[in-house]
């Protein structure tokens, strides 16, 4: 059989098609507005004239590669390509500031590397395991997670965690927007059609980050110095290797493990890693002002993501989330159907997928580390260029997601709201969590009263909602305690 | 920051209180299954309790952590002219079209950050405007042709 | 100064050319001679967007300026129909219009979205209500799992509220006397997905979006809510058979909108009809489980009509109005 699946796969044309579909990927996420999901979507069309194995291996690469590729923009120009790479923004622009764009890009294509091979590794040996966690999440789970997700905002808010709160609450009250997922009634839609499907994420995120971002740039147009930009240090120092190999495999763990839950993507893998990185450092302080572990993590964590989704996808034809939903789509018309008859009835084929993501990866960062020096050249524009460009980015980035002018509007709104939000020194990732994990906080909370018919009780009914518990409780409480301890250790000595 | 920091909070006060109106006309609760208006009220209590702990921390704020919020210099009010000029090509861009719009705005801003010669600008704006057009348009088949010119 | 003008000269001539091809006159006989986009009012990659893609791919011969599939999504669909429906009357733009034509408007949520804002082409398939529960349930036919829920609260998962399955579940609890407890997901997929895991005793899906885990033997179908039996699953009774006369499932179409020439509108049904039975599209729906239910412009009128009606009165009758 191995000789089979290496027949299979190491061939010119896989190779191409892994290398085409990464490419794709990685100039598809590193495009404001442009998601992995999108990215799969658009390729998809093609794939339906393919044979099987080259065909998903193709989706695949876009995908690999698009998740990776957010990362790009997001160090460069504050500006996430994808809502993976939100969390990466937050310490690797602090790298574009000083002119160590480079060495960011390398760390974070190394991360991504390392993140991504965790999760091939944790799909090929251990999928059958671990699906079965993915049945296991009922209402009451999900809420919980969801729970243990916010609580990150704590660890996200920068300066002041009250602004932080406020913030975080401001994203899940505009995720409220929108047709009531329990009942169907229309809340504060204000009667506008556009509002009815709820505030699109995409456009607030562009504005809230990039644009906001290029508003304060105008403000010292005239009168800044260009920053140079490092070109030369690509491949990290010894001591960025430190920490890349001590950070990636435990984020490259903890995505995948997020992977696996239905309905939690790429995005809540990069913030959790983010999170648990800064929860477990000697110096959480120094995270958000430019650290490799600032990028190490969220890396790690969202490439941990592709592998872990498809976990439960191919073992149970259950989708990790929305980019392998579309894969299941994919597999069924080439007239296969993923589930557990796909491992005994397919062996080849599952394992090639399993090889072919993992020199999906291996291409990823050959790709990613042999052009990082073109990327950091778009740095060298002046930035009295680059900045109307990049107006022009975001405006076609929040109209591309849903093709309405509406979302454009949202995301000019939000932009200015961030920028007098930057004034206030308000950290404005909380809003993200909040808008990306509130629906799925109030949905789960409610469907779980709706299944128990009111009783309490089934939040407190399984162990994996006892360890959110407990993570949450441990996540919000542990500041506190380390202080404390401290504080008593000082009094002591 | 003292007063920027109450404006914070003063601004997201009303914004919840405004949530908590709209929201309590909302359907009831159901059989013990929370209606459409108990998230958005819980929410917002939590802005307004987060707003009173930000107001009360800031006004034991030390003086000399007070930095200077700066909302009318020279450079803040380019920002203003920046996002108006903004707000005019998002009005016009649907009904003129994208190339046309994209154009004149990427002209117009160059010139004024770079005060390089017109020529470099124009050139520059066409070229990044017609690259982003097709990018989108052909590989990426986004609809790119809209309004009354292109 | 001199090379302002060549470039803007070269500006001119392409955005002239542009201009030009977008411009051209659509008269019945020589249409399509301009570029058509079908519009589908649902993410890419989703089902409604499968069928279109591959449908659009089936017909690009006969248009020879392109047809490009754009997807407007929101509202649960309201937004890219709305779109369609006011659009030129040209035949320039096509919409792929789905069963939420005729339940949005009565749900409160279809922002003046009307059937007869349309003029229907042809209908492309269709999709009935499968009643599916866990293959280990104790449940082996559609009387034994209504008779357990004369007893007990049964929790029956559908893709959202005032979705059809949601309408699809409801209509068989209202024909069989019996309440459930109906649970909103968001989407079919984790619908199933909590079915899989044992949190919930039945879906009421398409026998599409089941059929995968009912092959591989964790699921089980004890109904089709359809009129008759479906080819695909000739062993599978309706509830009719069973004594329960109910009916309801969704379908996709395409329409245009209402002004349009009676010619282009022809035409297009000429296209889309050949593209229908082509190799390729018939490959593609067999093999994603889609069951083909092609229906000409006239009598899919007819059904569209008949649709808004039951959905009205279902929708009225379990108080899914809002507003």
């Amino acid at each position: 059989m191995l000789l089979e699946v290496l027949n299979n796969v190491f061939t010119i044309q896989i190779f191409l098609f892994i290398i085409m579909g990464v490419f794709t990927g990685i100039c598809i996420g590193s495009l404001p507005g442009l998601t992995a999901t999108m990215g799969v979507a658009l390729v998809l069309p093609l794939t339906f004239g393919m044979e099987a194995t080259p065909g998903i291996l193709l989706l695949i690469g876009v995908y690999v590669g698009a998740i990776y590729g957010g990362s790009i923009s997001a160090i460069l120009l504050r500006t996430p390509g994808t809502p993976a790479a939100a969390a990466t923004a937050l310490d690797g622009y602090e790298f574009s500031k000083r002119g160590e764009s480079g060495r960011a890009l390398g760390i974070s294509t190394i991360s991504s590397f390392i993140g991504g091979v965790v999760s091939v590794m944790a799909l090929w040996l251990i999928s059958p395991q671990l699906a079965k966690l993915a049945l296991r999440f009922n209402a009451p789970e999900f809420f919980l997670l969801a729970v243990f997700g916010l609580s990150i905002i704590a660890s996200i808010s920068g300066n002041s965690l009250a602004k932080g709160v406020l913030c975080g609450g401001l994203g899940i009250a505009l995720s409220f927007m929108g047709i009531d997922s329990i009942t169907g009634y229309p809340r504060f839609t204000f009667g506008n059609i556009n509002l009815l499907s709820g505030m699109s994420f995409i456009p607030v995120m562009i504005g809230l980050f990039a644009m906001s971002q290029a508003f304060s740039t105008v403000e010292n147009i005239f009168t800044a110095d260009e920053v140079s930009q490092k070109v030369t240090k690509v491949w990290p120092t010894r001591s960025d290797w430190k920490v890349i190999l001590k950070t990636a495999p435990v984020s490259g763990l903890i995505g995948t493990f997020i992977g696996i839950v239905p309905g939690a993507g790429a995005e809540i893998g990069a913030f959790v890693s983010y999170s648990q990185a800064k929860r477990f450092s000697k110096h959480p302080e120094l995270f958000g002002t430019g650290i490799p572990e600032g990028i190490a993590a969220p890396e790690g964590g969202n490439n941990g993501v592709t592998g872990g989704a498809l976990i439960p996808m191919l073992t149970m034809g259950v989708p990790g989330d929305a980019v392998a939903a579309i894969l299941i789509g994919a597999l069924t018309v080439q007239g296969l159907q993923p589930g557990p008859l796909l491992f005994t009835e397919h062996t080849t084929l599952v394992y090639s997928i399993f090889l072919g993501m993992f020199i999906a990866n291996v291409t990823m960062l050959i790709l990613g580390l042999s052009s990082l020096k073109f990327f950091v050249k778009i740095l060298s524009i002046p930035k009295s260029i680059l900045t109307p460009m990049i107006f022009v980015l975001c405006v076609v980035g929040s109209y591309a997601i849903n093709t309405n002018f509406f979302d454009v509007g949202i995301m000019l709104f939000f932009g200015i709201i961030g920028y007098f939000m930057q004034k206030a020194d308000v950290s404005v990732s909380p809003a993200v969590l909040g808008l990306i994990l509130g629906p799925m906080a109030e949905s789960n909370f409610r469907r779980a009263l709706l299944m128990s018919e009111g009783s309490y009780s089934i939040f407190f009914a399984s162990p994996i909602a006892w360890v959110f518990l407990i993570l949450t409780i441990f996540t919000l409480g542990m500041p506190y305690v380390t202080s404390f301890l401290k504080a008593r250790h000082k009094n002591i000595a | 920051m003292r007063k920027a920091n109450f404006i914070v909070a003063g601004v997201f006060i009303a914004f919840a209180i405004a949530i908590i109106a709209i929201s309590l006309g909302y359907p009831p609760s159901n059989h013990g299954v929370p209606g459409p208006g108990m998230f958005p009220i819980i929410i917002a209590s939590l802005i307004i309790f987060s707003a009173v702990v930000l107001i009360i921390a800031t006004l034991k704020m030390k003086e000399s952590q007070n930095t200077k919020v700066d909302l009318t210099s020279k450079n803040v009010v380019n920002v203003y002219i920046t996002m108006a000029g903004l707000v005019v090509y998002f009005l016009l861009l649907p009904n003129v079209g994208f190339i046309t719009t994209t154009t004149i705005m990427l002209v117009l801003y160059i010139k004024w950050f770079s005060k390089r010669p017109w020529w470099k600008c124009i050139l520059i704006s066409i070229l990044f405007t017609l690259a982003i057009f097709f990018l989108f348009g052909s590989v990426l088949n986004v609809p790119m042709r809209y309004g009354f010119l292109i | 100064m001199k090379k302002l003008l060549v470039l803007l000269s070269l500006l001119a001539l392409v955005t002239g050319s542009v201009f030009a091809q977008g411009a051209a006159e659509v008269t019945a006989d020589s249409y399509p001679s301009g570029p058509v986009s079908a519009i589908v009012p649902y993410s890419a990659g989703g089902g409604t967007d499968l069928v279109m893609r591959a449908l659009a791919d089936a017909a690009k011969a006969s248009f020879p300026k392109n047809i490009a599939v754009e997807n407007r999504t929101g509202g649960g669909g309201a937004v890219g129909m709305s779109y369609g429906a006011n659009a030129k009357a040209d035949g320039s733009v096509v919409t792929m219009i789905t069963v939420e034509l005729v339940t949005l408007p009565h749900t409160g949520t279809g922002a003046g979205l009307s059937y007869d804002q349309f003029t229907p082409i042809m209908m492309v398939n269709s999709a009935y209500s499968a009643i599916t529960v866990k293959a280990d349930s104790p449940y082996n036919t559609l009387n034994d799992f209504i008779n357990a829920a004369k007893t007990s609260t049964m929790k029956v998962g559908n893709s959202g509220v005032g979705a059809i399955w949601h309408l699809a579940a409801a209509g068989l609890a209202k024909t069989a006397g019996v309440t459930f407890n109906h649970i909103p997901f968001d989407g079919a997929a984790p619908a199933i997905t909590s079915l899989l895991g044992g949190h919930i005793d039945a879906v009421t899906v398409s026998y599409a979006e089941v059929a995968s885990q009912v092959n591989a033997g964790n699921l089980k179908v004890l109904a089709v809510l359809a009129p008759e039996r479906i080819s695909a699953t000739p062993n599978i009774p309706t509830a009719k058979e069973l004594g329960y006369d109910v009916a309801i499932g969704t379908w996709r179409g395409l329409g245009v909108p209402k002004a349009t020439p009676q010619p282009i509108v022809d035409k297009l049904y000429s296209i889309f009809s050949t593209a229908a039975k082509s190799d390729s599209f018939v490959n593609f729906m067999n093999s994603s489980n889609n069951i083909i239910d092609v229906m000409d412009g006239p009598s899919y009128q007819k059904k569209l009509a008949v649709d808004n009606e039951m959905f009205k009165a279902l929708i009225n009758e379990l108080g899914l109005k809002q507003q």
